[in-house]
């Protein structure tokens, strides 16, 4: 029997606008005292009405295209209806019929996943409890947000971080969200079943699909796969139950025991009885203005670990380069005099400059010359880690630093050699044990060293002292 | 579609005050309907909109309003009804 | 003042020194109760006013007293009203029409010149011609919903309910224009009244409306048409659509907008529960939700929406051929108070030759033209997309030139 987990994901990103997603109120919540962030038309006072926040929907079309999606030239919103005391209209304004962005797809490791849409929505207001009530805080009502739904393309859990990382990358490249999971700005909720293939090649199965909620961290949202998949595969084995209409359900997340429990038991489908938004105009746009949109995108990670690749550097070190906008944007402008020491400069980055960095403070003119004086040999690898750093804090040339400590690199063969021969002149105990053991040179060279206060090209040091007692 | 008010109930988040009155009064109601069937809409664009305005949004602002409400809103309604 | 009439929910003891205005219970002043006429909101006190409420008090305006409805403005009688029916000005035994019948009422009783209604299918010009006072359904998206109780979100449409279709205009001018809390408000600026020399009407009559009046009716609408004749004006019969389409099509759509618009209602953030909620509005609601519901949204709501368009192209096509479209507003005189109790469709066939003109959001204005009897009648003129201001001047035109002003 070989089984195949098929995951799909519905991930909502919060968006950090100004304000809300149809009132004007402050969109920030996170840890803000609750109910001073909202209005009567957020709240679904008698007579509000909502009015869309212009650039969230601009945010939601580049991050659609972002996401290789067509943008649809018309658009509109719709109404979902439910009742929670969560839910102050009784209904969310959301989108279904005419998403504003749809079938786009990204690769990951080579594999494409399909994203069949990615919509605009409005978010719930916070039920908590507390000493044995139910407490609702609704700042967080109305704040925007962006469902991406993919198909069920990921066969792995591995490569379902992969998917939820890059979608991470992206939005926080566009600048459009956090993207934090732990503080909620960014939701996953999978959807993971089994196709079964019998060992004799017979028939294929499909478990029955499960929706998993309540993950609150990346790592989490892994865990819970793996967990459901084995629990998949452990059910299958007992009951053969195969994937109908009328059997998906959804479980939860708990990450202290590690485990999905059942949230929502069988029972077909809600009836969100849909239908467009009357208080809001439909959106149509032109190739003009998708354009227009498309132009304010930035260089994307995906496209930024290829140009890196080019320039020699391994994809290991390039997706470390390109994880974070600012740090790649300032790797740029650090290579930008000398891209084809790109290479030597990965190095210092992936090192001593692996910290939150100002775009302002990188001066391409100190890694050029930094790099030029390493392949010169003037100083070594080590000292140049140190130094850039230093360079970076202190806004000063590399070389005025490595000066001024004394920490050039002396490769004078000439003034070496004179100070070799000083040195085996004075430590001829030190020039016997050598000649009986090779590998005991070590000691000559500390001499040099320190007869050079630590200058001496330590290489260079050691082939001389070997030439000259041999 | 068949009337079913139990769902209808809860869908409406409303008990039915005469269930009995409401099926009879309904009834009667879509028999009004049943002069749409006989036109013909085959190719005709549904109206959600009458006024013919596009693109209505607002500039992504803060304005302040003055609190409605203090401190938190509390309800003793079951959470568990609708999962 | 107004014991006898009931058309007060609400009076204001101590009003401000502005022109006195009645406003309908279902449109939000702040810091005064606003009661939709539903228990579910008898003590709802708005922190906000509608945007109109704050144009007409910036224009010198003050309210006297929120007017009586039917709940929600669910029905065209105010008989649905949590707190009592309203008593017709002219006949105490008769309704006075709704669903805006207390501002209706207490224009027609004279308590006030100026009342603030809505309609969303005949409220404002039905109780205007059963109480004999001049009532204008604006285009839709010309006056403001920020602040008014959403009954039919694509269909509602405040108005001013007046005495002479003058006053109406006055009021217009102040409520009507573009409002950024609105986003299907019209990009368009307030009214202004412009006087017109109007010459060579071409005014259409639907021959499929005057089928279904009483004969009564029918003669003072003929009388009416005289009066236009006499002024060299044309008279010219048109087929339009039956109104049977539009009582489907319009009880589809407003039922379901109706059970969504009510979904905030669950007494958490403000008013009552739920289960205070009167029979009609419970009906309306449950009939909402099912036309909504899995498996009948094609049927029943996309279908009506379609409907929409050909009645909307109905009215776009006769416009081509005539300059305005004349008609009774209602069926009947004043029916008497009892009459809408149980019928679940009452409303929409009081209503049946006015919801033509709400569904397809032109204007119309019912102008009183007479009595049968000790009620009044009233006819309506409706135009194009916008033309308030014609349609307000052939009004001007018949009241100056009709013998039987209020």
């Amino acid at each position: 029997m070989k089984t195949t987990p098929i995951i799909g994901f519905e991930v909502h990103v919060e968006l950090k606008t100004k304000s809300k997603m149809f009132c004007s109120c402050d969109a920030t919540h996170f840890q803000i005292e609750k109910n001073t962030h909202t209005c009567p038309v957020c709240l679904g006072f008698p007579g509000t009405l909502p009015v869309p926040n212009q650039t969230a929907i601009d945010y939601c079309i580049k991050l659609g295209q972002a996401l290789n999606c067509e943008i649809n030239h018309i658009s509109f919103f719709e109404r979902k209806h439910y009742f929670y005391p969560d839910l102050p209209k009784g209904y969310q304004i959301t989108q279904l019929q005419k998403p504003f962005a749809i079938n786009g797809f990204l690769e990951i490791d080579g594999q494409k996943v399909r994203v069949n849409r990615a919509h605009m929505e409005e978010d719930a207001g916070k039920l908590m409890h507390e000493n044995g009530q139910s407490h609702i805080d609704f700042n967080r009502a109305g704040v925007p947000l962006i469902e991406i739904v993919s198909e069920p393309d990921l066969t792995s859990s591995e490569i379902a971080k992969k998917y939820l990382n890059k979608i991470q990358q992206i939005v926080r490249y566009l600048g459009i969200s956090d993207a934090d999971i732990d503080k909620g700005s960014m939701r996953c909720e999978p959807t993971v079943n089994l196709k079964v293939e019998s060992a004799s090649g017979g028939k294929t199965f499909y478990t029955p699909l499960v929706e998993i909620k309540n993950i609150a961290a990346l790592n989490g949202c892994i865990d819970a796969l793996e967990f459901e998949i084995n629990r998949q595969i452990k059910q299958w084995e007992e009951t053969h139950e195969i994937k109908s209409g009328t059997n998906k359900t959804t479980r939860g997340w708990d990450a202290d025991k590690k485990e999905t429990y059942l949230l929502r038991a069988k029972g077909g489908n809600a009836d969100y009885r849909y239908f467009p938004e009357p208080d809001i105009p439909p959106f149509e746009f032109t190739d003009e203005k998708i354009n227009e949109i498309k132009q304010q995108i930035p260089e994307l990670p995906d496209a930024k670990i290829k140009k890196y690749q080019e320039l020699g550097i391994s994809l290991l070190d390039a997706e470390s380069l390109a994880d974070d906008q600012k740090f790649a944007l300032c790797f740029e402008k650090a290579i930008s005099l000398d891209p084809k020491n790109a290479k030597a400069i990965t190095n210092l980055f992936l090192g001593t400059l692996k910290i939150d960095l100002d775009l302002d403070k990188i001066n391409p003119q100190y890694f050029k010359d930094l790099i030029e004086s390493l392949n010169k040999n003037e100083i070594s690898s080590t000292v140049a880690k140190q130094i850039i750093l230093e360079s970076y804090q202190e806004n000063k040339n590399p070389l005025d630093i490595a000066k001024s400590k004394n920490l050039l690199q002396n490769s004078n063969t000439d003034e070496l050699e004179e100070i070799a021969k000083k040195v085996i002149a004075e430590n001829q105990k030190a020039v016997d044990d050598y000649k009986k053991n090779p590998n005991s040179v070590g000691f000559l060279i500390g001499q040099l060293m320190k007869a050079s206060a630590g200058s001496a090209n330590p290489t260079l040091a050691k082939e001389i002292l070997e030439k000259l007692l041999k | 579609m068949t009337l079913d008010l139990t769902k209808l109930s809860q869908l409406s988040d409303l008990t039915i005050s005469e269930p009995e009155k409401f099926s009879k009064n309904l009834k009667e109601i879509t028999t009004h309907f049943a002069v749409l069937d006989n036109l013909d809409t085959k190719n005709i664009e549904p109206t959600f909109q009458v006024t013919g305005l596009k693109n209505i949004s607002r500039e992504d602002l803060v304005v302040d309003t003055p609190p409605i409400h203090q401190g938190c809103f509390v309800t003793d309604i079951l959470v568990n009804r609708n999962g | 003042m107004d014991n006898k009439l009931n058309a007060f929910i609400t009076i204001i003891e101590k009003p401000a020194s502005g022109i006195p205005i009645a406003i309908k219970d279902n449109i939000c002043t702040k810091n005064i109760k606003t009661t939709a006429a539903s228990n579910v909101l008898k003590d709802f006190i708005p922190t906000y006013s509608a945007t109109i409420i704050e144009r007409l008090e910036a224009a010198g305006y003050s309210v006297i007293g929120k007017t009586n409805l039917d709940a929600f403005a669910h029905g065209s009688s105010t008989e649905n009203s949590d707190f009592g029916v309203t008593h017709n000005p002219h006949d105490f035994d008769c309704l006075p029409g709704g669903s805006s019948g207390g501002s209706a009422a207490a224009v027609g009783a004279g308590l006030v010149d100026f009342a603030l209604g809505t309609e969303t299918a005949g409220s404002i010009r039905q109780p205007a011609a059963w109480c004999g006072v001049v009532g204008l359904k604006p285009t839709y998206g010309y006056v403001s919903r920020f602040g008014v109780i959403a009954m039919a979100s694509s269909m509602d449409c405040p108005g001013p309910i007046t005495k002479t279709a003058t006053d109406a205009a006055k009021i217009l001018e102040i409520i009507s224009g573009h409002d950024p809390l609105d986003a299907t408000s019209l990009n368009v600026p307030p009214y202004k009244f412009c006087k017109l020399k109007i010459e060579n009407l071409k005014i259409g009559v639907p021959s499929s409306y005057l089928k279904i009046v009483t004969p009564e009716i029918l003669e003072k609408f003929n009388q009416v048409l005289e009066v236009y004749k006499k002024l060299g004006h044309e008279i010219v019969e048109i087929e339009m659509m039956d109104p049977s389409i539009s009582i489907a099509v319009y009880t589809i759509l407003q039922r379901a907008e109706v059970s969504s618009n009510l979904s905030r209602y669950d007494g958490i953030r403000y008013g009552g529960p739920r289960t205070v909620f009167n029979q009609e509005n419970e009906r309306r609601i449950l009939t909402g939700t099912y036309v909504l519901a899995a498996g009948s949204y094609d049927q029943y709501y996309l279908k009506a929406q379609k409907v929409r368009t050909l009645i909307i192209n109905d009215f776009d096509e006769q416009f081509k051929n005539v300059d305005i479209i004349m008609a009774p507003t209602t069926p009947t005189t004043a029916l008497p108070i009892g009459s809408s109790t149980d019928d679940p469709m009452f409303g929409e066939n009081a209503d049946q030759l006015v919801e033509p003109s709400s569904l397809a959001g032109v204007p119309g204005i019912s102008i009183p033209c007479g009595f049968i009897g000790k009620l009044p009648v009233g006819f309506q003129i409706i135009g194009p997309h916008l033309s308030e201001n014609l349609i307000i001047n052939t009004a001007i035109l018949y009241e100056d030139n009709a013998n039987n002003r209020i």
